[in-house]
């Protein structure tokens, strides 16, 4: 298995962390993000024509976007089924997350991007965002806890966790705090205690 | 902010941008003290102006290349930017890592740069762990006439130092900080017996609390590729930076009281005091709003 | 600070069972920053969110039993605040004035509460609700007058003391409000519940909604409406 990854890349850490926690081995294949934007040029393009990362390769299988990629190797690797269970109405939910974490959460990326890397973004705009989101995810969370559950989705962490993870953690490189957001702090402390956690630049361990 | 006034600041070299990214024809539009510029360059020279009221092209000041990056100044320097002979030796590599924005004070930037004390915390398992901490004597020094703090005999054990390093050592290091915001050490290369890897950053204070980060590396290491160690290197700082946009005050208290100091701050302490003594008042805490007192 | 959040006052900062052993977490007071962590002996406490050597935010730090730990060089700091030990000078006692400036802060009826200044005395007491359950906390985006109003408007709301209303939205329960001033322009609720079946998660959802649509008001500026339309809305 081979991942096309970049250190400081939080979609990228969706897969290092979920491969960690599930404890596969995998190639790294590092891309020259930045300040090469090597995951924009024609040999790149034939990898993933979005020029996004991270892509995983396993034998014959080419799966760009966390998400799917997150699907993938839980269907496949998750023996025990509970990181990405079977039944319709938990993939549902799921998928609802997944949704949100490549969707409305991504406004904390953009922010992040902006704020390190010199993207263009409208910052106030994707800051906004991404507090709506937050609020959001709180809000989910908290009633996740009165009903004595501490996961996004069902009782054991799935990939609604990891998928929305990175950005919610990595949020204050955007400039955007956490301190408003209480029930996603304690998740966030759950999340740290998984088997197999790892971090990356702009996390702690604990 | 507009423009500072802070005459430390102004007569001074500092880098605003690197030659891959301002290749003939490409602008880099900037700040550098409060004051907005632009950097371009005209075939092989680089040159710098203040932007105007309007955007285009104001007031032209002095550019230079140097170790890749277009230093430029918006006042009179006393002396011209660092001297690093390592630059021209055979089997070294150039690795510029590109910037990286902080909303920090580039003394706060620089200041963490002198210190091994946060390793473990802050580079865990990499340049350093639990429970071997200890930070042992070190000296620092301002050296004369070349106006410059050197640290030195500084040791640390480290579990991979470099990207080029197998197993844990003890690395040796020498911190040089040049100008306030200018920077570079020296570490016991993993590679070669007694020669030193460099790694420094030139930082580009856009304002009093946003700054680019310029990182390059002088390394011997013709195994890793250029990727690796960009990207070791860009592991290093962003954890770092998530440090650095958490300390109050914002400004760099220059004070001794002002902040608890032990014997492994040496190198820091000299350096407050350094610019305490040239009246460097940019990026320097001046009293209000920015911290709680007790 | 207004007449109606005086200085030496009592404020909740959170729910006692939402701060795990082990967790630290930032308070805001009055646009001050405090950090609230609790050790493995159970312990809470609250500080000043800042470290004395170089300035970290304490809110990023961990616990290490009964110790809180800054995240920056790992500097130990224990009961009152003082400083316990120094990783880069581990055989060193450090000295005694190595300290973080600690509030007075106090555990009763299930919440964490703290002061800016000198307190006038303890806590309110809300023994007298019988059967109280904490709810939840909820940030809403408006100063702590303009929420405090909006607390007095609610139908059946009687002042308990200096930021807490209590009031009677739905028929069975007794809703209690305790308001945390965060800054001008932002304030917490811990929303508590009393009555017999008030620590049900039925009853505790069926606030929590109640708390989102109350937020959403006050946000928008809009009066809050009758009862009868927030409970049709929950």
């Amino acid at each position: 298995m081979q991942l096309y990854d970049y250190v400081l890349s939080g979609s990228c850490y969706k897969v290092r962390l979920f491969l960690s926690m599930i404890g596969r081995e995998y190639e790294t294949i590092a891309v020259d993000y930045y300040p090469g934007g090597e995951h924009k040029i024609p040999e790149f393009l034939e990898i993933n024509p979005l020029g996004q990362i991270p892509v995983l390769r396993d034998g014959d299988l080419t799966l760009r976007d966390s998400q799917a990629i997150l699907v993938y190797l839980a269907g496949k690797y998750d023996a025990g089924g509970t990181w990405y269970p079977a039944d319709p109405e938990t993939r549902g939910q799921i998928a609802m997350w997944l949704s949100f974490a490549g969707g409305e959460l991504m406004n904390s990326s953009a922010a992040r991007l902006h704020d390190m890397l010199f993207y263009d973004f409208d910052i106030d705009k994707v800051r906004a965002g991404a507090r709506a989101a937050l609020r959001v995810l709180d809000d989910h969370l908290t009633d996740r806890e009165i009903d004595g559950a501490g996961w996004i989705v069902g009782d054991t962490p799935t990939i609604a966790d990891i998928a929305c993870f990175p950005y919610v953690a990595l949020s204050g490189d955007g400039g955007i705090l956490l301190d408003d957001y209480n029930a996603v702090r304690r998740w966030i402390g759950r999340v740290k205690k998984i088997p197999g956690f790892t971090v990356m630049p702009g996390i702690h361990a604990n | 902010m507009t423009k500072t006034s802070d005459p430390v600041a102004l007569n001074d070299w500092q880098v605003v941008g690197n030659i891959d990214e301002i290749s003939s024809g490409k602008r880099r539009n900037t700040r550098l003290l409060g004051q907005y510029i632009i950097v371009e360059m005209d075939g092989d020279r680089p040159r710098m102006f203040e932007a105007n009221a309007t955007g285009g092209m104001g007031r032209e000041h002095p550019a230079q290349i140097l170790y890749g990056h277009v230093w430029t100044t918006l006042g009179s320097p006393a002396k011209p930017p660092l001297e690093m002979p390592e630059f021209r030796e055979d089997g070294r590599r150039l690795v510029s890592c590109g910037a990286v924005t902080v909303r920090a004070s580039p003394l706060r930037i620089v200041e963490n740069f002198l210190d091994m004390s946060h390793f473990p915390y802050v580079h865990t398992g990499v340049l350093g762990e639990e429970p071997v901490t200890e930070v042992t004597d070190y000296k620092s020094e301002i050296r004369q006439p070349e106006d410059e703090l050197w640290a030195t005999d500084c040791n640390f054990f480290q579990p991979q130092a470099a990207m080029s390093a197998d197993d844990g050592q003890i690395s040796e290091y020498m911190y040089r900080v040049t100008s306030p915001f200018v920077t570079v050490l020296y570490k016991t290369c993993p590679v070669v017996d007694g020669a030193w890897d460099l790694i420094g950053i030139f930082v580009q204070p856009r304002e009093e609390d946003l700054c680019d980060v310029h990182t390059f590396m002088l390394v011997i290491d013709d195994v890793s590729t250029y990727v690796d160690l960009v990207h070791f290197q860009h592991k290093i700082f962003l954890q770092d930076r998530s440090i650095l946009e958490n300390q109050l005050p914002v400004g760099l208290p220059l004070s001794p009281k002002d902040e608890s100091a032990v014997r492994a701050d040496g190198s820091s302490m000299l350096y407050r005091r350094w610019l305490r003594e040239k009246g460097l008042r940019f990026g320097t805490y001046r009293g209000g709003a920015d911290t709680q007192a007790a | 600070m207004t007449d109606l959040f005086p200085e030496n006052s009592w404020y909740a900062i959170g729910g006692s069972k939402m701060l795990d052993p082990g967790a630290v977490s930032p308070a805001h007071l009055f646009g001050e920053e405090r950090v609230v962590w609790r050790g493995e002996d159970g312990v809470s406490h609250v500080w000043h969110n800042r470290c004395i050597h170089r300035g970290m935010r304490l809110q990023y730090g961990f616990v290490d039993k009964d110790r809180l730990s800054c995240r920056y060089h790992g500097w130990r700091f224990g009961g009152g605040g003082k400083c316990a030990y120094i990783p880069a000078h581990p055989d060193m006692t450090p000295p005694g004035d190595f300290c973080i400036p600690a509030y007075p802060s106090v555990e009763q009826d299930g919440l964490i509460w703290t002061t800016i200044a000198e307190p006038d005395g303890a806590p309110p007491d809300l023994s007298g609700f019988g059967n109280l359950a904490f709810c939840r906390s909820i940030v809403v985006d408006a100063g702590p007058d303009a929420v405090a109003r909006a607390a007095a408007d609610l139908e059946s709301a009687r002042p308990v003391s200096a930021g807490i209303t209590a009031a009677g939205i739905f028929p069975v329960e007794t809703l209690v409000l305790a308001l945390q001033p965060l800054d001008d322009r932002k304030s917490q609720l811990h929303v508590l519940i009393a009555g017999v079946s008030a620590d049900t998660p039925a009853t505790r959802r069926r606030y929590s909604a109640w708390a989102r649509q109350f937020r959403w008001r006050v946000e928008n500026n809009g009066t809050p409406q009758s009862n009868s339309q927030a409970r049709a809305a929950s």
